[in-house]
């Protein structure tokens, strides 16, 4: 735990979260929950075909259903949204470092003249009830005439493949590729080369919330007002602004109670823009609530990737050289290809030392859903294939999976460690930390191999195994985040972020960087962020970025709404300069004592509240003509927050049958400040959950022609109480100097190196070499019982 | 349309409703009871846990008619249970919420525990059991379960208490 | 993800159950709702009448006598599970019921539901079908027939009962002194349908050698499957060894469409690790001498 030297100690600790008493109670309000008798209720018609030209979209019997006010095809909306743009690009340092280059995809809202995917929305129907619009949307008449489906992404990018989208030719969404040293010349000196094809089985966010949009027309203020469930409402709004061409002025985007992102509501979405310009056609309350068949169908997925790896060692396990030629498949589309791409390229550097690599990678479209960043976003895949060539080197040369690791983690003396490669925002990159080989030895100290011991003996019918991985992480990428603060009337104070919470209790967080800040406590202050009515514009949350950026941009703004405030309170305390103290105005020691200017608003022995202030400043103040406290910054980093962590995984693995279980988990992390440490370890367990049940359990599986096998949470399976093991965190406070607050980011962190990890302890356990996730018992079985290789036929 | 009468969190309610209708559906649509959330709609998330007649069932797979003269109680209605209490303090001690969306569910299913246990203390393991049919995907569950545990403790020594016996520290 | 339209009847009486049945081919019997409202919400189910048996208090209730158990078929699989004289009388019903979904659905799901659902996956009906159980079927035009549970389920969700027909009671033999169970079902996750599963019984005399063996599968074929034969082991000491060359010969011939490989190994599995357990029970509760 931490506490800031000169604060009031707010920072630093576990401070119970504001958010907890309303969902205690059961009076969230998810976008679920709004609206009233007077909603529409949309039912989206969506593509049953994985690619087809869409020959007729038919609504004509669907809108004389009862109940039903309207019916619109693609064909009907066509001029009122434009595509959807991608909603990020590397800068130009990088993208020229990397010879990045990126196909735009352009889907339009709705389809009109074909279909890319299965659940792809291609009408909607609006009715007084979610039953109503459900029938009627089943009589919605579509004709497709199919073509083939693209399903493979490696097969995507040969010549003779079908072709996705056809105006842009091929089936190539973007490229990265950079070298570092000279590969070839390492690697013919290498003592041992290990090749291998890893795959990362496609994977997601799956929040227990679904989507979903609600808008409504505000006549009085001549604007649509749109609550979405979603990371990101200031993106939200800028799109949906492009693509209508609506004024900003003229729409407000706010996040409501949302359950869970993990990155599938870092995005927008079609539905996104079609429920507002509904609610603008028809001047009527809309509601769109997404069930779970279409989440399986239309919410971004994620993961999906295949690494082709060489790596290169001398006898002792030193890194020589590391090569690896990789393909992502994102879908029909994707707005985040770049970072998809540039996140899994970059991150294959892994927290070691390596000075000859060579990166090659490519996204492919196919016919499948759409994808988004899910958590980790590449790192996964990466730290997948880094760590399990490590471990294949390392049995090759009869050394453990420690030993080298301990031969290629960067130490104390190697950090800062530069690379000679840009990141994605174009700085160089510098890893900053304290002692990669240390976090790595503390987690081998949370959870010692000499526990299996007891383990075995608790579940002799298990074969058990010890697994260990590290990852390197990327946290807090601008360009920037906004922060708010503002004194109101009563001396209590309204804060506000452009970041939106999904669980990650900004209410909380947020408050107690301010409390510091302005000196008082948090109750004093009420935290809005995830709304363009609070901050005009922002970015949203995705990408461990909240603690960093909206956390330094409160910061900033109330550090900036103090330094005015001590100006007033100079004014008023009749003195030459003010400081603070303890959340109180004083004189600053050394100049005149009041007396001389006495001002009535000066309290007793020359000290002044913020609400005397905020008095002061009110229309019957001494300062009524001063203007209101109200300071809004952006903060912009000057690059990301490095962050590295270590993972030991126990796996207890079931012979005869090839299920596997994990008994136990560690994780030791280079944290920086922690807001709130129990917050940052909240989200570590539940990071690490997310990377057990895609490692053991979730995929959504697709036919060889592209029809979607996961359709419910009876096929897609998340982890359940009986899943998931008990998880040790250790936090190594590792201060840095990247921020002002000294913050790193770890909502990821808790994700990206479990499936390395997992598959370590079930390679140990069984001896088979796992090459790809979803671990399933039927490959474990066949590697236990006879065969080596796991997981060729993918 | 058929003719319900239901007991909702203790008030009687009657209401006219197409069979169709869920119980989900009825109570956060035509009561404003929205603490009760929809996750899957097909029995798997839990997250729409209510309790019937005392027992915890899914409010997705059961029709609003099914309930007619029948006893419901949501998150809204808990606070009439003994061990409701040192739940709720103890989940949010524990971080055993994030997003807050399975919340309600889990208390449910939890507060059914809890009185099914009747004051014992209950394992790691007899928790997990018993709530497996309620997910998660921000927290991990160990929060939870530790505090479902640690109401359970809280519990027995509550009893103990009552009964006039010095508790256990 | 709504249910599409429906007639909705509420039964207050057995015989106006079977009279709604009798009236409305398409009626679907909507009993604790958890296997037919989760295919009715995703609308892979559309029957325009339901008739609701769920107040039918006559169908809830437990009667035993010396041999058998006779349980309703609208005893939910939570009474199954925790019922002390349940758990008693019929404890591989009770075991298996605690493997069904997770406790809010078994405070819904009833007996007769799920036997009628015949899902070959399901715990149940691999119990009945193990245990020799009977189902009663009622209808307003045929009377009651009795139908061994062997021949009541047909194939994949297909059970012998008529259109019109109800299933109201179950007879299930109780178990005997010197009786052991079995149950093993081998799932990915606490909870989930089987992707393989076994039940067995094994009785042994008063010298401890084998009298009786009777053992089905859960997961292997369109129904559930007795797999025993009738002499297995009779007369012979078990032993380890023995119940696994059983279990090899007993899942031979089963037919999977999908990995058969592993699906034939995990069905040899469940079966001897239940026939172990069953030995073991056995051995533990022994005949009066």
């Amino acid at each position: 735990m931490t506490t800031s030297a000169d604060t009031g100690g707010w920072v630093g600790r576990s401070a119970p979260r504001r958010e907890d008493a309303r969902f205690l109670a059961g009076r969230g309000r998810f976008v679920a929950d709004l609206g009233d008798a007077a909603t529409l209720h949309a039912v989206f018609v969506r593509s049953t075909q994985p690619a087809a030209r869409l020959l007729g979209v038919d609504v004509s019997l669907a809108r004389r259903q009862p109940g039903v006010v309207g019916a619109y095809t693609g064909a009907d909306l066509a001029e009122d949204a434009g595509p959807l743009p991608t909603l990020h690009e590397p800068h130009p340092g990088f993208a020229a470092a990397t010879q990045f280059r990126m196909a735009d995809p352009a889907l339009p809202c709705l389809a009109v003249d074909e279909v890319l995917y299965v659940g792809q929305p291609l009408a909607v129907v609006l009715a007084h009830s979610r039953h109503l619009a459900e029938d009627a949307a089943e009589l919605v008449d579509v004709r497709y005439a199919d073509r083939a489906a693209v399903t493979d992404a490696t097969e995507a990018l040969r010549d003779d493949s079908p072709v996705v989208h056809e105006r842009l030719g091929d089936n190539e969404a973007g490229r990265i590729g950079f070298t570092l040293g000279d590969v070839d010349t390492a690697r013919a000196g290498a003592h041992l080369e290990v090749t291998e094809t890893y795959r990362m089985g496609r994977h997601g966010a799956v929040p227990l919330e679904c989507r979903g949009v609600f808008a409504t027309v505000d006549h009085r203020r001549e604007r649509v007002e749109v609550w979405t469930s979603t990371q990101i409402p200031h993106l939200v709004r800028d799109t949906m602004c492009r693509v209508t061409g609506w004024a900003t002025e003229s729409v407000r985007v706010a996040a409501p109670d949302v359950g869970g992102g993990f990155g599938t509501k870092a995005n927008v979405y079609p539905e996104e823009i079609i429920i507002p310009v509904l609610a603008r056609r028809l001047a009527r309350p809309v509601s769109w609530v997404e069930d779970r068949a279409e989440h399986f169908l239309a919410a971004a997925q994620g993961r999906d990737q295949v690494h082709h790896t060489r790596l290169a060692v001398d006898a002792t396990g030193r890194i020589l050289s590391w090569e690896d030629d990789f393909v992502v498949d994102i879908g029909a589309a994707s707005l985040w290809t770049a970072g998809i791409l540039a996140n899994t390229a970059v991150h294959l550097l892994g927290p070691y030392r390596m000075r000859c690599v060579r990166v090659h990678g490519r996204a492919a479209f196919s016919n499948k859903t759409v994808v988004a960043q899910y958590r980790g976003a590449g790192r996964p895949e990466a730290c997948f294939a880094l760590e399990r060539s490590l471990d294949h080197a390392a049995r090759e040369l009869g050394i453990s999976q420690e030993q080298i690791r301990r031969r290629n983690l960067l130490t104390a003396a190697d950090l800062p460690h530069r690379v000679d490669l840009p990141y994605r925002d174009g700085v160089p990159i510098e890893l900053d930390g304290g002692d990669y080989l240390a976090c790595f030895e503390a987690c081998l100290d949370a959870l010692p191999r000499a526990e299996l011991t007891r383990l075995r003996a608790e579940h002799p019918e298990l074969a058990v195994g010890y697994g260990v991985a590290n990852y390197l992480e990327a946290t807090g990428r601008g360009p920037y985040e906004t922060g708010r603060a503002r004194l109101g009337a009563d001396g209590r104070f309204a804060v506000a972020a452009g970041s939106a919470s999904a669980g990650q209790g900004h209410q909380t967080t947020l408050a107690q960087v301010a409390a510091d800040a302005l000196g008082v406590d948090p109750a004093a202050i009420a935290v809005v962020n995830g709304d363009t009515d609070a901050v005009a514009d922002g970015i949203g949350t995705f990408a461990s970025r909240s603690a960093v950026l909206a956390g330094n941009a409160v910061d900033q703004a109330c550090r900036e709404l103090v330094s005015r405030a001590r100006q007033l309170a100079a004014q008023l305390l009749g003195a030459p300069e003010a400081r603070l103290r303890d959340g109180v105005f004083e004189a600053a020691p050394g100049t005149s004592a009041p007396g001389d200017s006495a001002d009535s608003t000066a309290g007793a022995a020359g000290t002044l509240s913020w609400a005397e202030l905020a008095a002061a400043l009110g229309p019957r103040g001494t300062l009524a003509d001063a203007p209101p406290l109200d300071v809004t910054v952006r903060y912009r980093p000057l690059t990301v927050t490095w962050t590295m962590g270590s993972h030991a995984a126990v796996v207890g693995v079931d012979r005869e049958t090839g299920l596997c279980r994990v008994l136990l988990y560690a994780v030791a992390h280079e944290g920086g400040t922690e807001i709130n440490p129990m917050i940052v370890h909240g989200q570590i367990v539940g990071g690490v959950a997310q990377g057990i049940g895609g490692a053991l359990l979730e995929e959504f599986r697709y036919s060889a022609d592209g029809q979607p096998l996961s359709g419910s949470l009876a096929d897609y399976l998340l982890p359940e109480t009986t899943d998931l093991p008990p998880v040790r965190v250790v936090a190594r406070h590792t201060p840095t100097g990247a921020n002002p607050l000294g913050v790193r980011g770890a909502g990821e962190s808790g994700t990206i190196a479990v499936y390395a990890a997992v598959a370590a302890a079930v390679q140990d356990a069984v001896g088979a070499h796992v090459t790809a996730t979803p671990i399933t018992p039927a490959q474990v079985w066949r590697a236990a019982s006879r065969e080596p290789a796991l997981g060729r036929a993918g | 349309m058929t003719d319900v009468r239901i007991v909702v969190n203790g008030t009687p309610v009657e209401q006219s409703v197409e069979p169709r209708l869920s119980l989900a559906d009825l109570l956060r649509d035509r009561l404003g009871l929205t603490g009760t959330h929809l996750g899957c709609e097909h029995g798997v998330c839990g997250a729409c846990s209510v309790l019937l007649d005392g027992r915890s069932v899914r409010a997705c797979l059961t029709l609003a008619v099914q309930a007619h003269g029948h006893r419901v109680t949501t998150v809204e209605g808990l606070a009439e249970h003994r061990t409701t209490r040192s739940l709720v303090a103890a989940l949010s001690a524990a971080h055993g919420l994030q997003c807050g969306f399975c919340t309600a569910g889990f208390l449910v299913s939890a507060t059914e525990l809890l009185e099914e246990s009747d004051g014992a203390e209950l394992t790691d393991r007899d928790v997990r059991a018993a709530l497996s049919g309620n997910l998660c995907r921000c927290t991990g569950y160990q929060g939870i379960i530790e505090a479902v545990r640690q109401a359970a403790t809280d519990s027995a020594a509550g009893a103990q208490a009552a009964d006039g016996a010095t508790p256990a520290s | 993800m709504k249910p599409a339209p429906f007639e909705y009847l509420r039964a207050d009486s057995v015989p106006a159950a079977l009279a709604a049945l009798a009236e409305h081919e398409d009626a679907k019997v909507l009993a604790g709702g958890q296997s037919l409202l989760t295919l009715m919400n995703l609308r892979l189910a559309r029957p325009s009448v339901l008739v609701d048996i769920g107040g039918l208090a006559e169908l809830d209730r437990v009667f035993s006598d010396a041999d058998d158990v006779l349980i309703g078929a609208l005893v939910r699989h939570r009474r199954v599970e925790t019922d002390p004289e349940l758990r008693a009388l019929v404890p591989l019903a009770a075991a298996a019921a605690g493997h069904i979904g997770h406790v809010g659905i078994r405070n819904r799901g009833t007996l007769g539901g799920t036997l009628a659902h015949a899902d070959p996956a399901a715990e149940l009906p691999l119990v009945m079908v193990t245990l020799g159980a009977t189902c009663y079927l009622e209808s307003l035009h045929g009377g009651v027939r009795a139908v061994p549970a062997e021949q009541f389920f047909v194939s994949y969700y297909t059970s012998a009962l008529r259109p019109d027909e109800l299933l109201t009671w179950v007879r299930v033999p109780r178990v005997r002194a010197g009786q052991g169970w079995g149950f093993v079902e081998l799932a990915r996750r606490h909870g989930d349908f089987a992707m393989a599963g076994a039940a067995a019984l094994v009785e042994l005399d008063s010298l401890g050698e084998v009298r009786a063996v009777r053992a089905g599968l859960m997961s292997a074929g369109e129904t559930p499957l007795l797999v025993s034969g009738p002499d297995g082991l009779v007369g012979e000491t078990a032993s380890a060894r023995r119940w696994g060359e059983l279990a090899t010969e007993w899942t031979a011939e089963l037919e999977f469409s999908e990995d058969p490989e592993y699906a034939r190994a995990l069905a040899r599995v469940a079966l001897r690790r239940a026939l172990t357990e069953a030995e073991a029970r056995a051995e533990s509760t022994p005949e009066a001498a």
